[in-house]
């Protein structure tokens, strides 16, 4: 069971948490400037690394906070925690 | 409030019986139950700018000061708050006043959002030497003393139910669950009770 | 009743004066406290178990711990019957009941049996080649395959319903010790000293490990009082928490381990409310792994006779129970251990009749052999074992360097091919094993996570290791969680240096396969199988263990998997790591379903949501159905009426008069801050900015990529302040998508969102008579005109203050909601049901709700359905052209727009009575061949009792505008049903909306 470090409650089970996918798409922003493309991308393409990855969680049974995870997706480890609107170091 | 002739009925109503039941120990349970019932329960979630202005306004107008710091409880006799997630709180106590028009005429809607949840849960008070015991049975957090302590307020699952669990003293814990799981979530912690003998309380 | 003849007169740790009386089989015997099931057997001179899973050989008592293969009973019986349990695990009972498996009424005179005469017909991959083979399919094979299943197999289970209870508990500590041998224990004692929090955990009903059965001294003192002191010791401590009779049995991640716990296995039924067993769900910071060996057995012709036993069992058996398995012994060995089982069987009276060592040197202990006059006969193996049912009668041994055969009479064998360590654990945690190659043996290698591997489970099996590297251990544990990290000082030990261990992995076979030589007796393989999988190119160990089943087993091959694998590799002429192992998975022992279920059964499989009017319909005497978790009533039948009946009832009586339901389950969310109506702009297809305080309005989200997400009626109770509903089902996840919108997406909008649903009951008030009645209720004037459609107003309910009146309709009819808190629901309920009385006021539920919905036209969820845009379901109008917002853009992609698109209809069977199905499929022609073209689907079905036919609502390619008023086909081809039905308007009553607005 994965360990994941909320920012605000401390280390708590994976139970307490959804996944909300991937963190590094940036959201296009709904503007009539944006084109259908962007949101195209934004909504269906994805990189399936293996390796170190961001992605939102979602603390569903906790703080009900949206935070950002960097996790490798190979061995599981959670390197890094961040609230959902901040960057995530490369090392924290 | 309602015409007092009309008593609020909480979700544990039909099925709340009081006595002592299970594996008793020389006659004595080793958990107690009690339901908290007729409660006002306040949520206060503050624009993060007004933060401290919240929280000194509360402490102004209820009579409690709730913590910045996560996971935890401020209490007192009479009425508790406790934090739910940044810059939000319950705010709690037994019902005698209109607490929402109360905590409502201080903190304004420019200083944060105040919505009534004073019928919205199912509270129950577990205490003795194994009440930490029924809780480890049905959530993942460390409930050994001295991880989580007195003035200590998390939100879990515990057996499978969204929960807010607050310590208050060593061996007593108030657990909050959404009130349409009431009955449910009685019925599975007097289950997991039934080994060390327990009692069902007067509800207060 | 049988007498324990072979129990020696003292010694031991069982206690004589505690005689307990046990049955297996037909027989009845006694053991003593203390005693496992295997050792009561034996001490009865026992020795015939069980017939093997393939062949029903006859198999006996095979060791003394979690790794036998042979020895698996049925426990108990009647509704507490336990198949496959292992007897060398199961702690004798008075009055405990097992039964031996897998034979016919006899277990000496099996039917079965005379499959060991056609072994030869019954290879490894017997069972592939056979239905691959000419027969497949046919009913001969059919017919035969019945006797294969039921010949080859394991225990039963009782088929019965469990009457007793299990449980989960979960648990933290700085430092958990799995093993409770000598270096567990020292790790612990050192790790508890430093401050942490230990769990230690053990599988037997005491800790101790190989210290209850060695004869070693610490510290001056028996092995056994050092170890009681110890344990005395740690459970005084605080910090330290000890689990008797648990087994971890997975090592999962982020050092997450689960253990099961035998709470009450040991007694004939649980005491109380205790459960039978309890699943442990352990998080550690630092895992110290004393999880210790398995003796490795020789593979010789007929090794799977009873009587041929593990060497370090037998020993275990003379030590620790006082029992000695036979009366004439030939020890068995290629290292130095199973030598102190040779002194220990003379020792307790049995004639031992040799050491056979494979190996030219003199062990340590061959001093010790020859003052007791045993014979050591080195350089030398047993080739085959002679007996029948009643176990082995003799041995034939052959000088490993030719010539010498000899031939042994004895009824024991005790071997030992030296100990493997217990890496399933290690393995588990996602660490890799290495070969040591001075030492034969696969130990630990790198950790994965925060680990670590002491005394016989890293290859260190004299007991002054082990104690040092436990001590070490807990103290590098202590330190790595923030502890101090002082040693724990190593007590001194009686011990004497052992010599090498040299195995050999098989036996030579002077007449050629025969007898077999078995590798894994559970799952009757044997050196031939092995042999015959590598010549059909099945080399690999992972093909090795599914074409020959090697491993397999309950035992999962802790006996067998070295040897297989090491024997595989000499026939590839590699070494054993080229050959490498398969993987160790969970569970490291089998673990009880009932336990891996925990306390969730019955009603507590899952919690269930409930209105706080639901005692209400109960005494409505309402019929119940889920909803997502919550229960809500499906119809409130009347005496003798059908779920049709009630419906239409229902629907007749609200279209006609008022009814009242229960919609609590909407979801509701409370949406404060001066942004708000920005962001509803933002969520919702339409325009929310203009929306007047105290009025409500229809709402639809669509997700990102433009499908029809959810929708529901959102109020405006102020300025800043909105309540919005959503769908039962999608309550949840639209809080969460809301709350994403708002931390992730624009936090700078200043709004704040909370779930609301819990703190009101929602109670619709529907029917032409639904004014009359309202208004009986609240303080508010209802009229139309105070009061028109969407109307969104707070008000005082039957006496309530705080109440909320919308007036919104789902069913079509002249509507109202009234929101009470949850608390009064009850009460408001019961007073709008007295009001209704004067009106026949019918209370509907779920049944009805949807009809009526379905009559009217309005979407749910069987056309929300992930598939359909907002102008598939006919409400691409309330698209807003004027703003951008969530799922717009890709709505109006090419492919999600266009005459092709299925879109929103609704359907009237042509003759006017055939019933619809929902989910059947639009065909155009009834009598096409396949494959047929299909242009859509019906999505709902009711009755229309107004106009007394059965009505649908379905998806068609091109929508009204293609087939209004044509004749298509429903096909439901499951059930042959063709159905003609022509494609009319959605909306089957009041389609000028006069009655809401009434």
């Amino acid at each position: 069971m994965i360990r994941i470090n909320c920012p605000w409650c401390g280390e708590r089970n994976m139970v307490e948490f959804t996944y909300g996918g991937d963190a590094n798409n940036v959201y296009p922003g709904l503007s009539e400037e944006t084109s259908e493309k962007q949101y195209f991308e934004y909504t269906y393409l994805r990189d399936n690394p293996c390796g170190p990855h961001l992605e939102y969680w979602h603390h569903v049974n906790g703080c009900r906070q949206w935070i950002k995870v960097k996790r490798d997706t190979l061995t599981h480890e959670v390197i890094a925690t961040v609230p959902a609107d901040k960057p995530v170091g490369e090392k924290e | 409030m309602a015409d007092p002739a009309v008593k609020r009925r909480s979700a544990l109503f039909e099925i709340y019986r009081t006595g002592e039941f299970g594996d008793l120990v020389k006659g004595k349970a080793g958990v107690s139950i009690c339901e908290r019932h007729a409660l006002s329960i306040i949520q206060v979630a503050a624009w993060k700018d007004q933060t401290d202005a919240v929280i000194a306004t509360i402490e102004v107008a209820a009579g409690i000061k709730p913590s910045a710091e996560p996971c935890s409880a401020i209490s007192s006799e009479d009425i508790s708050a406790i934090w739910l997630g940044p810059a939000r709180w319950l705010i709690v106590e037994k019902e005698t006043r209109d607490l929402h028009a109360v905590i409502g005429a201080d903190v304004t809607a420019d200083m944060a959002a105040i919505t009534d949840q004073s019928h919205s849960r199912c509270v129950l008070r577990l205490s003795g030497p194994q009440s930490r015991n029924v809780l480890r049975k049905g959530t993942t957090l460390d409930m050994d003393p001295g991880h989580f302590a007195p003035g200590d307020a998390r939100t879990t699952s515990l057996f499978h139910m969204n929960a807010l669990i607050h310590c208050l003293d060593e061996e007593t814990f108030d657990i909050y669950v959404a009130r349409s799981f009431g009955q449910s979530f009685y019925e599975v912690i007097i289950h997991a009770a039934a080994e060390y003998g327990y009692q069902v309380a007067d509800r207060i | 009743m049988a007498t324990q003849s072979n129990r020696l007169p003292g010694g031991g740790e069982i206690d004589r004066g505690k005689p307990l009386t046990f049955r297996f089989d037909d027989k009845t015997y006694t053991g003593f406290q203390g005693d496992t099931l295997a050792s009561a057997l034996l001490a009865n001179n026992v020795k015939l178990v069980g017939r093997s899973f393939k062949y029903h050989r006859p198999r006996g008592v095979f060791s003394a711990g979690p790794e036998e293969p042979n020895a698996l009973v049925h426990l108990r019986s009647g509704d507490r019957q336990e198949p496959n349990t292992r007897a060398t695990m199961i702690e004798l009972y008075d009055g405990l009941i097992a039964e031996s498996q897998n034979r016919g009424k006899s277990l000496r005179n099996d039917p079965q049996r005379i499959n060991n005469l056609f072994k030869a017909f019954l290879p490894a991959g017997f069972y592939y080649k056979t239905f691959m083979g000419p027969f497949r399919n046919t009913r001969l094979w059919m017919f035969i395959e019945g006797f294969i299943r039921k010949s080859a197999g394991m225990g039963a289970a009782s088929g019965l319903p469990d009457p007793d209870h299990y449980d989960q508990m979960s648990r933290h500590c700085e430092i958990l010790v799995i093993g409770g041998g000598p270096a567990g224990l020292m790790a612990a004692k050192s790790a508890a000293a430093n401050g942490a929090r230990v769990i230690l955990v053990d599988d037997r009903a005491d800790p101790g490990g190989q210290l209850r059965y060695e004869q070693y001294e610490i510290d001056g003192k028996k092995g056994l009082d050092w170890i009681n002191e110890t344990v005395a010791g740690l459970e005084a401590m605080d910090n330290v928490f000890i689990l008797r009779r648990t087994t971890a049995f997975g090592y999962y991640d982020h050092n997450f381990i689960g253990c099961v716990e035998r709470v009450c296995d040991h007694l004939p039924e649980p005491e109380g409310n205790k459960p039978r067993q309890r699943v442990w769900n352990l998080q550690a910071g630092h895992v110290v792994l004393a999880t210790g060996s398995h003796e490795q057995p020789m593979v010789f012709g007929n090794n799977d006779l009873p009587g041929i036993m593990l060497a370090g069992a037998v020993r275990t058996y003379v030590n620790q129970y006082g029992v000695v398995p036979g009366k004439r012994a030939v020890v068995f060995t290629s290292c130095d251990d199973a030598y102190r089982t040779a002194i220990a069987l003379h020792d307790a009276g049995t004639t031992v009749v040799a050491l056979v060592d494979t190996r030219k040197l003199d062990s340590s202990y061959a001093q010790q052999l020859l003052d007791r006059k045993i014979r050591i006969i080195n350089d030398s193996a047993i080739v085959s074992a002679q007996g029948n049912a009643d176990g082995v009668t003799s041995v034939e041994v052959h000088s490993l360097s030719g010539g010498g055969a000899q031939r042994l009479d004895c009824d024991l064998v005790a071997m030992s091919n030296g100990w493997a360590p217990a890496l399933h654990l290690f393995s588990q945690s996602g660490g890799k094993t290495a070969w040591d190659a001075d030492r034969n043996i696969f130990v630990p290698g790198d950790s994965k996570q925060a680990e670590c591997s002491v005394g016989a489970a890293n290859g260190n099996f004299s007991l002054k290791t082990c104690l040092e590297e436990g001590s070490a251990a807990g103290a590098m544990a202590a330190s790595s969680t923030g502890f101090n990290t002082a040693v724990q000082a190593v007590p001194a030990v009686s011990e004497i240096h052992e010599s090498a261990y040299e195995p050999l992995w098989e036996c030579p076979d002077p007449a050629k396969g025969h007898p077999k030589k078995f590798v894994d007796h559970q799952d009757d393989v044997a050196v031939s199988d092995i042999q015959l999988a590598y010549r059909e190119g099945y080399i690999s160990v992972e093909h090795l263990k599914r074409y020959t089943t090697l491993g397999m087993g309950t035992d999962q091959g802790k006996t067998s998997n070295v040897p297989g694998l090491a024997i595989m590799a000499e026939a590839r002429g590699c070494s054993i790591p080229e050959a490498g192992h398969t993987t160790f998975r969970p569970p490291y022992t089998p673990v009880s379903m009932g336990a891996l279920g925990g306390a969730e059964t019955g009603e507590h499989y899952m919690p269930i949501r409930r209105t706080a009017i639901d005692s209400w319909h109960e005494e409505q005497g309402c019929k119940w159905i889920d909803a997502g978790i919550w229960r809500r009533p499906r119809y409130y039948p009347q005496s003798g009426e059908t779920i049709r009946d009630a419906f239409i009832r229902e629907t007749g009586m609200t279209r006609g008069s008022v009814g009242m339901c229960d919609v609590t389950t909407l979801g509701k969310i409370d949406l404060q801050g001066p942004d708000t109506a920005e962001f509803l702009e933002r969520i919702y297809i339409n325009h929310w900015m203009k929306l007047p305080v105290g009025k409500a309005r229809y709402g639809m989200m669509l997700r990102e990529d433009g499908i029809a997400y959810d929708d529901g009626v959102t109020s405006r109770m102020s300025e800043n302040h909105f309540v919005m509903t959503t769908t039962t089902a999608n309550a949840v996840k639209v809080m969460a998508n809301l709350e994403f919108y708002l931390q992730v997406i624009w936090p700078e909008l200043r709004v704040q969102v909370t779930s609301v649903t819990e703190q009101w009951s929602a109670i619709a008030v529907a029917g032409p008579n639904s004014r009359k009645v309202i208004q009986k209720i609240v303080d508010i004037d209802v009229s139309n005109e105070a009061f028109p459609f969407m109307g969104a107003s707070g008000c005082v309910a039957a006496g309530i203050p705080g109440c909320r009146l919308f007036r919104i309709s789902f069913s079509g009819e002249l509507a109202f909601e009234i929101n009470v808190p949850c608390d009064y629901a009850r009460y408001v309920c019961e007073k709008i049901y007295e009001a209704g009385r004067e009106f026949d006021i019918v209370p509907y539920g779920t049944e009805t709700l949807g009809n009526m919905r379905i009559e009217k036209g309005h979407v749910a969820g069987p056309e929300l359905d992930g598939r359909t845009t907002a102008d598939d379901l006919g409400l691409g109008m309330m698209m807003s052209k004027k703003k951008e917002f969530v799922g717009k853009r890709l709505a109006y992609r090419d492919s999600m727009t266009g005459e092709n698109r299925k879109k929103f209809v609704g359907f009237v069977p042509a003759d006017g009575k055939t019933p619809l199905k929902a989910g059947a499929q639009i065909v155009v022609n009834e009598n096409a061949a396949p494959p047929v073209e299909m242009i859509g689907h019906v999505t709902s079905t009711g009755y229309c009792v107004e106009h007394d036919h059965p009505i649908g609502l379905g998806l068609i390619r091109g929508g009204l505008d293609a087939w209004k008023d044509r004749v298509v086909y429903m096909s439901y081809p499951l059930r042959n049903i063709i159905v003609p039905m022509k494609v009319v308007s959605p909306v089957f009553v009041d389609p000028e909306g006069e009655r809401l607005h009434g």
